[in-house]
């Protein structure tokens, strides 16, 4: 929760105080030296989630998306970074929401992807709240209270952990897959679903997000990823068994 | 007092935009209202070049652009005796463009019978169906001034089932793979596929590129090869100097002179949250059959006290969504769908009558369809990931049959303001009641073996039958009709045969809101010929066409 209060007290100083990174990203990546491990969970610089709290992130997305080859699976893509990303996503300014366009920059032209795009009156409003919960704001309650991504994780990662505990006498992050994968089966579902959801937008969406890193859940699945400004041409579309 | 314009447009979609266009070339001040924002930074500059979407699922995941269930939320029940609840509904696109950035770019005309189709087929029982009070002829100009304004690729001539027409503004694209295959075992049935007439360019055309075949398109397109009309229409309008563009600026209710007899303009919300208003001489609505009944119904007055316009109270009634199923095609080959446009073949002959007896008329047939990694994957169960995921012949070997099926106008189907959810600028929502017509589900039974015929004729190993809204609980079409039918008689009917309301002299609807009937084919590119007719009539009621000179 100390997260979500954070987010609260800059909130209601108006948004004008902003932490900026130099980078879109908080992390840096696997080789980073200031990078942690806890029990096989590499933790990124910087996450938005503390240490422990992300390496329960991570051992969740691997029991919902583990390796299984050729697909890589939620742990080498980075998949609890790409989540982890999103709940921190005003972190910086302008927030990591909406990638830019045209292009990624990987198959020619520049990378605009990089460059987030600054979100509208409005659409601060809907990110703020679902992300750190309406707060009493009146401006995010007009249907009630909403409860923030930020504490649905914090929540649903503490039960995981007590029923790991009281079950194991061992934290989730340190439980072998199998355990993990029952204790999330008995999970409530619709907080499975919604961690699904993400792990899988961190596993195949584009890296610019956090995910996906160095293209391994594409690659696991043999798809080419985003195409502009060459997309495909005649001899591939007529041809889609070939490259 | 001088109003603050000639024209105030709510909405820069696919009627919007092209109003706009007409009009501002005819020297009208034009104030075009956009609630969303302009993900397009050089649209009034001298080049346009590229844009804020990209190849990029994640972002139309986030909604970027489009119709956002925590901005705005919908409510939606079968019957009316039911309790409404909050559900992620028939969603389009929400910034400059509107609907037409999101879209396939599928581009059909309507037969002259859809305009006919009580004439042409009959009465049908729990539905009113009836004639259109404009015909074909009528509104053929108002479609070839549409296709060049916008680029329609297409092939005259190759839909026997099509009116006569002249060339299209360029050829067809390449197509892919898969829907050769499902043309080809169309074709081996006797029925004749075509290629499918699409806002999207085969070549570069009035300044924008050719299509690439990125296969994106539902991401709204990187580099404006699709004609949406953020790239055509509404950036002509701002070319002109007459169009003032407010993006991020919600309008909130038509004001009435204090008559009630006229419109004096828009109360809306700027992009700082400001409550402002302006002044037009006329008023055009054109946010969508959803958005401008609600809009509609938002604007009463004392002298309109049920909403603007709704003395019948038939404003929000007769909506229709088009009743779309497919036949799911697995081959053993590779197709891979999402290599370039969605779908690229069509075909009419439901459309017609066979012979046989008991004939019920089904809609136009789109041949192709695609997944992505993020939507496929997200849509499995996650138990189930490791081996569909890995199979991926939903993702590499897929297509797909789908009909687009006349969707019978039935009072009950209609738009309302909900009495308690409200939506980010404190309006209350669009509370939907929709419920199937027996007439539909005759047209799925009939045609859905028809549909897997094609599919099997086209070598497919595997053939499923869905029906989308059965899965989902929802119609999830993006075709949005009816909620203020255009007719003669003031009684029946919201509009004239002009789109201006029978109740307010001076205020148009230019979006499918106006559709009396469904049709049988997607409405875009009615809609933006529709649109450019009322345009037409504002700026010489005497002689319309003349406008389009």
């Amino acid at each position: 929760m100390q997260d979500a209060q954070n987010l609260s007290r800059r909130t209601f100083l108006g948004g004008a105080v902003v932490l900026v990174c130099s980078s879109p990203l908080a992390g840096c990546g696997p080789q980073d030296p200031q990078e942690l491990k806890i029990g096989p969970w590499v933790i990124p610089p910087k996450t938005t989630f503390a240490p422990e709290r992300f390496a329960q992130l991570a051992a969740l997305f691997d029991a919902l998306i583990p390796a299984d080859k050729p697909l890589p699976g939620a742990t080498a893509t980075r998949a609890a970074f790409y989540l982890d990303q999103l709940l921190g996503a005003f972190r910086v300014n302008p927030p990591r929401i909406f990638a830019g366009g045209p292009y990624s920059g990987r198959h020619g032209g520049a990378d605009n992807f990089s460059s987030f795009q600054r979100l509208t009156r409005v659409e601060e409003i809907r990110w703020r709240t679902y992300l750190e919960g309406s707060l009493g704001i009146p401006e995010r309650e007009f249907n009630g209270p909403v409860k923030g991504l930020t504490e649905i994780y914090e929540e649903n990662l503490e039960a995981l952990e007590a029923a790991a505990q009281a079950k194991r006498q061992r934290g989730f992050a340190f439980l072998p897959f199998d355990e993990r994968h029952a204790l999330v089966g008995a999970h409530d579902p619709e907080f499975v679903n919604l961690a699904y959801q993400h792990a899988v937008e961190g596993t195949y969406g584009d890296p610019v997000y956090g995910g996906n890193k160095d293209y391994l859940g594409w690659k696991g699945i043999s798809y080419e990823g985003d195409r502009q400004p060459l997309g495909y041409s005649a001899q591939q579309m007529a041809n889609p068994e070939e490259g | 007092m001088a109003a603050d314009f000639d024209v105030a447009i709510v909405g820069s979609g696919a009627g919007g935009g092209v109003a706009a266009a007409l009009l501002a070339a005819r020297g009208f001040k034009v104030a075009l209202l956009e609630k969303g924002r302009n993900p397009f930074p050089t649209l009034a500059e001298p080049m346009l070049t590229g844009s804020l979407f990209g190849n990029d699922e994640i972002k139309l995941r986030r909604y970027f652009c489009f119709h956002d269930p925590m901005i705005e939320p919908r409510t939606f029940r079968e019957r009316a005796d039911q309790a409404a609840a909050q559900r992620e509904v028939q969603g389009l696109g929400v910034c400059v463009g509107g609907g037409t950035v999101h879209y396939d770019g599928d581009s059909p005309r309507v037969q002259a019978a859809d305009l006919r189709l009580l004439s042409t087929f009959g009465r049908v029982d729990g539905a009113e169906v009836v004639d259109w009070p404009i015909s074909y002829d009528e509104l053929a100009p108002y479609y070839d001034w549409t296709e060049q304004l916008i680029g329609i690729q297409g092939a005259a001539g190759s839909d026997p089932f099509a009116e006569s027409r002249g060339p299209y503004p360029m050829p067809p694209g390449y197509p892919p793979k898969a829907a050769l295959l499902l043309a080809e075992g169309a074709r081996s049935l006797g029925y004749h596929p075509h290629p499918m007439p699409m806002a999207i360019n085969s070549v570069a055309y009035r300044g924008r590129p050719a299509c690439v075949d990125c296969g994106f398109c539902r991401c709204g397109c990187p580099v404006n090869a699709k004609g949406s009309t953020a790239v055509t229409a509404v950036r002509d309008a701002l070319l002109t100097g007459n169009c003032t563009l407010l993006a991020e600026c919600c309008v909130t209710a038509v004001e009435t002179e204090p008559s009630g007899e006229r419109a004096s303009g828009v109360r809306y919300l700027d992009r700082h949250g400001d409550e402002c208003r302006l002044t037009a001489k006329q008023v055009i609505l054109a946010a969508n059959a959803i958005e401008t009944a609600r809009l509609l119904l938002a604007s009463s007055s004392a002298a309109h006290p049920d909403g603007l316009g709704n003395r019948s109270g038939l404003v929000g009634r007769y909506l229709m969504f088009h009743t779309v199923f497919s036949a799911v095609a697995l081959f053993d080959k590779e197709l891979r769908g999402y290599r370039g446009r969605i779908v690229t073949h069509a075909l009419a002959d439901f459309t017609v009558s066979d012979g046989s007896p008991g004939f019920v008329r089904g809609g136009y047939v789109e041949l192709g369809g695609q997944l992505q990694p993020v939507e496929e994957g997200a849509s499995y169960p996650w138990l189930l990931h490791s081996a569909l995921m890995k199979d991926g012949r939903f993702r590499r070997n897929m297509t797909t049959v789908s009909m687009m099926g006349e969707d019978m106008p039935v009072a009950g189907n209609r738009v309302e303001l909900d009495p308690k959810v409200r939506d980010v600028y404190g309006r209350p929502v669009a509370r939907l009641t929709y419920q199937r017509h027996p007439h539909d589900q005759a047209v799925i039974d009939r045609y859905s073996p028809k549909l897997r015929r094609i599919a099997e004729a086209a070598g497919a190993s595997s053939v499923m039958d869905v029906d989308m809204a059965r899965q989902f609980g929802v119609p999830e079409t993006k075709h949005l009709m009816g909620t203020a039918r255009m007719g003669a008689d003031p009684s029946s009917s919201i509009t004239d045969p002009w789109c201006r309301l029978h109740a307010l002299e001076n205020v148009w609807i230019a979006d499918g809101s106006v559709f009396p009937t469904s049709t049988a084919f997607n409405p875009t590119l009615t809609q933006q010929a529709l649109a450019a007719r009322t345009a037409a009539y504002i700026a010489d009621p005497a002689n319309p066409l003349s406008v389009l000179e």
